[in-house]
């Protein structure tokens, strides 16, 4: 009879430490996700800077940056998850739109605007991608755990289901170099 | 632009040093014979005359002897510290100052106690020494290396209960300290590859050759990755092929620290020949040579982060 009593116990020691685990993955997830809100908030914070310069230098150029420009007097906090979305693949164009710009217009380039900016942006975006690698390894860790025995039968019992991997995008995956940049 | 120097064009700048170098070693060479000679004939007669008076023959002879090795290594120390410090001065000194953008060498000073622990690679040792301590620029990048000696006490106790201490070594070779290209908070430390993985802190990172040579530490997750980029982790693999797998780093403070070993003791003089001397210099030119690459093999002066 004590034995049962032995099985059982082991059997729910067994079952919270999965739990636990499957719960402390998921968590790193959220918490690698929060930090890729983050970033894009600091990204998020240049565009009054990238807006000042364009209007300086490159007025004429202003349609390009048009959607950016929008965002200027909005608060990052009040943007929808769909909104976050499309203002990361906004900024991203806009980014490469500005520092093709600079070839356009020496005194842009020149600037000491221009280089703080870029250096700014530069910055952003590798943290970015840190980020979002960050939130990648959480995923793959987290996904593991809810595909491998034995955590996979508490997962499938508490509804923890697999999620997607973020697609980093090829320029992310490399260093970025200010030749590149130019020539994008 | 500063670029360093061949071998050849530092070699015909340091000959007159050398020169020097070389008077002075002849000079301390016959001064240790002279003062041997000396003191070694007074030892002699004394032990002789004092076994001689007091029937004490045999171990008057030993004591003697031991006496007489003492006497003529410490005068061999004192002159070969003569020529050490000419050495380091007119040779090292101007070495540095050639082959780095403000160099400047420390004989008696390196890497402190305090990066060494703070880099997090090794425990904290209880004996640190560092010397030889060279500092200066690589392009934009400030460079700072020594050669550093950590020892820990162990202690053990036998079966009768008595204490048995010995040092064991932590880490003997270079560390090289650089100013890193990004600016970071955190700790990042990059280990060799063993089977156990200790604690939380671990950071799982995407090339599979780096995960096999390195395994990863952070106080930060976010910051170990955007420390080690893809490109960084391609060349830190690289360097290490050219390290024979002997590479440890550590971020720390916005700086890399690279510790190598190296239980080869780097620019002493040599007191008995020229010609060791003369060959000692290209293995120093090439040693400073290699430290110096790391930071263009790590490529340390891309400088397009907001840390110029």
């Amino acid at each position: 009879m004590d034995i049962i009593w032995i099985v059982i116990a082991v059997i729910a020691v067994l079952l919270i430490i999965c739990y636990n685990t499957l719960v402390k993955k998921r968590n790193q997830v959220y918490n690698a996700f929060a930090s890729i809100d983050v970033m894009l908030k600091k990204r998020f914070d240049l565009i009054p800077n990238l807006v000042a310069t364009v209007q300086q230098y490159a007025k004429h150029e202003q349609e390009t940056f048009a959607k950016v420009i929008a965002l200027r007097n909005t608060q990052y906090s009040s943007l929808s998850q769909e909104e976050k979305a499309s203002f990361d693949a906004t900024f991203t164009q806009a980014g490469r739109a500005f520092f093709a710009l600079a070839e356009n217009y020496p005194e842009l380039k020149a600037s000491e605007n221009f280089s703080q900016l870029q250096r700014s942006l530069n910055e952003t975006e590798e943290q970015l991608s840190a980020a979002r690698r960050t939130y990648n390894a959480s995923v793959t860790d987290y996904n593991n755990a809810v595909q491998v025995f034995p955590t996979n039968l508490i997962a499938g019992m508490m509804g923890f289901s697999q999620r997607e991997l973020l697609a980093i995008p090829e320029e992310e995956r490399r260093n970025p170099n200010i030749k590149d940049l130019f020539n994008s | 632009m500063f670029e360093i120097p061949s071998f050849e064009e530092i070699e015909k700048e340091l000959l007159s040093s050398e020169e020097e170098v070389e008077e002075v070693r002849r000079a301390q060479m016959s001064s240790w014979g002279g003062k041997s000679l000396i003191w070694g004939s007074v030892i002699i007669f004394l032990t002789l005359l004092v076994s001689y008076l007091t029937d004490f023959f045999p171990y008057g002879l030993f004591i003697g002897a031991v006496l007489l090795v003492f006497v003529i290594s410490g005068l061999y120390s004192s002159c070969k510290s003569e020529v050490s410090a000419v050495y380091k001065e007119k040779i090292i000194g101007k070495l540095t100052r050639m082959m780095l953008k403000d160099g400047e060498y420390l004989p008696n000073s390196g890497i402190t106690e305090n990066i060494f622990c703070g880099s997090g690679l090794f425990v904290t040792p209880d004996r640190y020494h560092a010397e030889d301590g060279i500092r200066g620029h690589v392009g934009n990048t400030a460079v700072n290396f020594s050669e550093v000696h950590a020892e820990e006490q162990i202690v053990t106790y036998d079966s009768k209960g008595r204490r048995h201490e010995h040092w064991n070594t932590i880490f003997r070779g270079f560390l090289f300290v650089a100013d890193f290209n990004k600016d970071f908070s955190g700790r990042t430390v990059v280990c060799r590859n063993s089977w156990f993985k200790w604690g939380g802190n671990r950071v799982k990172l995407e090339n599979p050759d780096f995960e096999k040579r390195f395994d990863v530490y952070s106080s930060d997750q976010v910051e170990a990755r955007y420390i080690l980029s893809p490109a960084l982790m391609e060349r830190i693999v690289t360097l290490d092929e050219k390290y024979d797998n002997r590479l440890l780093l550590s971020f720390y403070q916005s700086s890399l620290i690279v510790a190598l070993e190296d239980s080869s003791d780097h620019f002493e003089v040599s007191f008995c020949s020229r010609k060791s001397n003369i060959n000692s210099l290209r293995r120093e030119y090439d040693t400073i040579c290699d430290l110096l690459s790391i930071v263009d093999d790590l490529n340390l002066n891309l400088r397009i982060w907001t840390k110029e």
